[in-house]
């Protein structure tokens, strides 16, 4: 189920009445949350319902068990950790990189291997292809299993570090798991967030704020339905599946226009999803706040897909050392970290580089930043000049790092890279400049400044307008996004991951 | 950076009871003005229980919908700006 879809409003229209008609009985309220979830996910397919209820079930068992044996034998311990990790891991790892470490990493080892000892190794290797192929092709990635698997590692690992207790029931474990806002796309909410949340089930009394969710849910809409959409079909999708056509220029807007779409298109979910969690009841943390204002790298980090950033902190960087053993370590724990969170988001090796080259960014910048500024750098002109500079840098190195990304293989990213270095003419006389590609990309750009706190004083007034009012402007303001967008909606991004 | 909140916050239970008055309102305005394409989607589904039931639901919304002219807003933005926005380019 797409979130700027009919069938959701509707879906939406009866959980929300049903939610908050239901308060004076939490525990069937908490099984319809469930089944509305339920009904959320299996609308894409029953199968993929169940395998959340198996993951749901299995980490809140392990949860249990190791905050039964808190005091217990330590190597026990130990043991049903690595088994969740290994469970948790391994289903990931068949639906979602079994094609490519068999096509991207084994093949490629096997087929000189086999070659050099001889032709029944070859027969041998070809019969394993025809009968693994056909097996690999079958597998269908469930949405969001990056996802709900992360949720759940994020779980079990606080339960053994003893920084949250198992949630009461396996009821509030799959309600904080599966709740369908967060469930496909993010953000990775914390045990330590949402498992209390649903355990208390919000109160009318502690009803949040409903202007600012209605206006996250807005901003959300107009930015994928409008602007994300747009960019995606007038300038990147072309430029990204033909760049050998495209000039220099033409190029370089379609790679701006990527970093945009992608932005509009992963923060709208975020918003839409923060939104409806809050017409609930349910508080969310932030996702985005301005990334392309970042002033480097690691600033940059802070400020997008801020839940999966603190994730691979918390659970990769910190384990391996973080940076507080060493240069050498740092820079190796930050690679890895970045690799790993490079393979996270695609079965493929541009992932796989896009991540190394966030690493190497952020190693070089660390070293970089360990020298002390200039005395010239401390004026304050001197200092917005810095500043302004390092905003502008950093934009061009995510915006590097976006053609890797996007690009899907590496025959693309050269076709891109190659035309935008070379800066050749196009084929025929089409450019993708114009003035409504400026203005939609600027507007995109521009969309920041709605991210963070930015507009908190804005959604405090918006509080004190009559619910009626906020109703209808919300409903005129949808309707003109609505006329504005085109027929139909592209999938958000992040569902492929 | 951070910017100093000086504006009151409405109490928890006015906006307990906002909320759903705004939803049910926010529902039933979108319903109203955009009756008229939703009628018009619905008409392309394909024969079926599902799409004469929508039908039955949408037809009278979008009758009234069209005699008090609410489909005026996203028909003008669809015509001055939409149909500009989303036109092919041929590329």
């Amino acid at each position: 189920m797409l979130f700027p879809t009919a069938v959701f409003a509707l879906f939406f229209f009866v959980v929300f009445f049903m939610h908050w008609g239901l308060v004076r009985f939490p525990r069937t309220r908490k099984w319809f949350l469930l089944c509305a979830s339920m009904v959320f996910y299996g609308y894409w397919s029953w199968k993929f319902a169940l395998l959340l209820l198996g993951s749901s079930m299995l980490n809140h068992a392990v949860a249990k068990l190791l905050a039964g044996q808190r005091d217990g034998c330590g190597r026990n311990r130990k043991t049903l950790l690595v088994l969740a990790i290994v469970i948790n891991l391994g289903l990931l790892g068949t639906f979602k990189y079994a094609g490519f470490f068999t096509d991207g990493v084994l093949l490629p080892i096997l087929r000189p291997v086999c070659g050099w000892l001889g032709e029944s190794a070859v027969a041998a290797l070809v019969s394993f292809q025809e009968s693994i192929y056909p097996m690999l092709s079958s597998i269908v990635l469930p949405v969001g299993i990056s996802f709900f698997t992360f949720q759940a590692l994020s779980y079990v690992i606080d339960v053994y570090r003893g920084l949250v207790n198992p949630a009461r029931s396996w009821l509030d474990f799959a309600n904080y798991l599966a709740f369908f806002p967060q469930l496909v796309a993010g953000p990775i909410v914390r045990a330590t967030v949402l498992v209390p949340q649903m355990e208390e089930l919000p109160s009318e009394k502690r009803h949040s704020e409903t202007g600012k969710a209605v206006f996250l849910i807005v901003c959300g809409l107009f930015k994928k339905t409008v602007l994300a959409n747009w960019i995606a079909t007038r300038l990147a999708d072309p430029v990204f599946a033909m760049p050998e056509t495209f000039s220099g220029p033409d190029i370089l807007l379609g790679v701006y226009g990527y970093a945009v779409q992608i932005y509009c298109d992963f923060s709208a979910y975020s918003d839409i999803a923060i939104g409806t969690a809050l017409l609930m009841g349910f508080e969310f943390p932030d996702n985005f706040n301005a990334p392309y204002f970042a002033t480097s790298l690691r600033d940059f980090w802070r400020r997008w897909h801020i839940s999966l950033s603190t994730w691979l902190r918390d659970y990769l960087y910190i384990p391996m050392g973080g940076s507080k053993s060493g240069p050498r370590r740092t820079a190796a724990a930050l690679l890895v970290t970045f690799l790993l969170g490079g393979l996270w988001h695609g079965a493929s090796w541009t992932f796989v580089l896009w991540g190394a080259f966030h690493g190497t960014v952020l190693i070089v910048e660390r070293f970089v930043t360990s020298f002390r500024n200039p005395a010239w750098m401390e004026g304050r002109n001197a200092a917005t000049l810095v500043r302004m500079s390092s905003i502008v840098l950093t934009f061009h190195l995510v915006c590097f790092s976006w053609i890797l990304f996007r690009g899907g293989d590496m025959e693309v990213v050269r076709g891109v890279l190659g035309g935008l270095f070379a800066w050749r003419s196009g084929v025929g006389d089409v450019t993708l400049w114009s003035a409504t590609s400026i203005i939609m990309v600027v507007a995109g750009f521009s969309s920041q400044f709605l991210d963070g706190g930015r507009m908190a004083a804005f959604h405090a007034r918006l509080c004190l307008v009559p619910a009626w009012v906020q109703g209808v402007a919300a409903a005129v303001v949808l309707t003109l996004i609505l006329g504005l967008g085109p027929k139909g909606v592209a999938p958000f991004i992040y569902f492929q991951f | 950076m951070k910017e100093e909140i000086n504006t009151p916050v409405c109490s928890p239970a006015k906006r307990g009871k906002g909320t759903g008055l705004a939803v049910l309102v926010f529902y039933v305005v979108l319903l109203m003005l955009n009756a008229g394409a939703l009628e018009e989607s619905v008409s392309r589904m394909p024969f079926g229980t599902a799409r004469s039931f929508w039908l039955k639901v949408l037809r009278p919304c979008a009758a009234t919908a069209s005699r008090l002219h609410l489909g005026w807003p996203r028909r003008m933005v669809e015509t001055h700006l939409g149909n500009h926005l989303n036109r092919d380019t041929g590329r």
